[in-house]
């Protein structure tokens, strides 16, 4: 878990706007040219999140409706492996050897 | 939409900057309000990615179920085509047992003792029907069936008074027919009245009747004209017949008028 916190606090970081906001302002506060570029990169960041939005997996249903079906999946797996275990584990007919 | 939305907030703050950097006039807490919210936006947005990971997260272990179930699936459709396989051998067997049972029982209700059969088997194989005899070689004149000399060495025969001499147990007339006596000309087609007539054995005129009493012997030969019909208007029974076949392609078949007794 330890591990997993940092990377958590990255992903954060790389989802946060407010440094390129903050970079865009300090640009207009020093009436600098880079304000156009850091206008573009800003554009840019959001069209990006909104591609790697686009792509993520599961996101159609809400959490919850999540957790029911991977209860339920769970179950299933549960259930086929019990019924597969019993009817291998039937009594086999000995079949005695001619003599 | 929260993308969205963000991105509206943020122009409207750069709007804001960029108007008041140019008209130098104080905006009050406006501004701050903005940022306040940007920042608050930019919290949410990021909880809400947080929570797009983790639904990422449990959609992959879905899958990784998903696919365990199939091959649960899979193994329970093989498991069931073997049990039903072994259903229907057994079936089978159970089915082939009782009908074995059922005979079993059917043979115990019949049953017959095993020195009758013995017996029986031995008359069967006495008149060496069944096999040859030991040291039968070829030319020998025995056969599994009567010949022709053995049945007219019999009861029928004497009262024929027909000759007994011939080739390897069949007589002249018969060894004519199959044209293996020389001397007489046997055409397959003539039938064996025909050359008893031309050998002087037969009677000479083809519509004679019969009288009651008279011999009567069966002669069949391998011509397809062998008629064996019913005489009851004569009287005399039961008996057969050759067909001339000079006449009998031009002539009703069963007309007894040209039947040759013989």
């Amino acid at each position: 878990m330890a591990t997993n916190q940092p990377k958590q606090g990255s992903e954060n970081d790389d989802c946060s706007f407010l440094p390129l906001v903050h970079d865009v302002i300090k640009c207009m506060d020093k009436d600098s040219q880079d304000v156009h570029q850091e206008l573009v990169k800003f554009k840019t960041r959001i069209q990006e999140a909104r591609e790697q939005i686009g792509a993520m997996p599961g996101i159609d249903k809400s959490l919850s409706e999540q957790q029911h079906e991977l209860e339920t999946l769970r179950e299933q797996v549960h259930t086929k492996n019990q019924l597969l275990q019993k009817y291998k584990s039937l009594c086999m007919f000995e079949v005695p050897k001619a003599s | 939409m929260l993308v969205g939305n963000r991105s509206q907030k943020r122009r409207e703050l750069i709007e804001m900057l960029a108007l008041s950097r140019s008209q130098k006039l104080p905006q009050g807490g406006e501004d701050t309000q903005i940022l306040e919210l940007l920042v608050q936006r930019d919290k949410e947005f990021q909880e809400l990615m947080r929570v797009a990971h983790e639904q990422g997260k449990v959609h992959q272990e879905m899958q990784v179920l998903e696919k365990e179930v199939e091959k649960r699936d899979s193994d329970i459709q093989q498991l069931q085509k073997q049990l039903k396989e072994a259903e229907h051998i057994l079936a089978t067997a159970v089915y082939q047992a009782k009908e074995k049972l059922k005979s079993i029982d059917k043979a115990k209700k019949g049953s017959i003792s095993s020195e009758e059969i013995i017996k029986y088997a031995h008359r069967i194989s006495a008149s060496n029907a069944v096999c040859a005899p030991l040291n039968w070689v070829p030319g020998d004149p025995r056969r599994p069936y009567p010949t022709d000399l053995e049945m007219r060495s019999g009861l029928l025969g004497h009262m024929s008074n027909l000759p007994t001499n011939g080739v390897n147990g069949h007589l002249p007339g018969d060894a004519l027919a199959a044209g293996r006596l020389p001397g007489i000309c046997a055409h397959p087609s003539v039938p064996l009245a025909i050359i008893r007539c031309l050998s002087g054995h037969a009677p000479s005129s083809p519509w004679q009747r019969l009288w009651a009493g008279a011999p009567r012997v069966c002669v069949c030969l391998c011509l397809p004209i062998c008629v064996c019909i019913s005489d009851s208007d004569l009287g005399i029974g039961h008996t057969q017949y050759l067909v001339d076949p000079a006449i009998h392609h031009t002539h009703n078949i069963y007309d007894k008028h040209q039947l040759i007794q013989v």
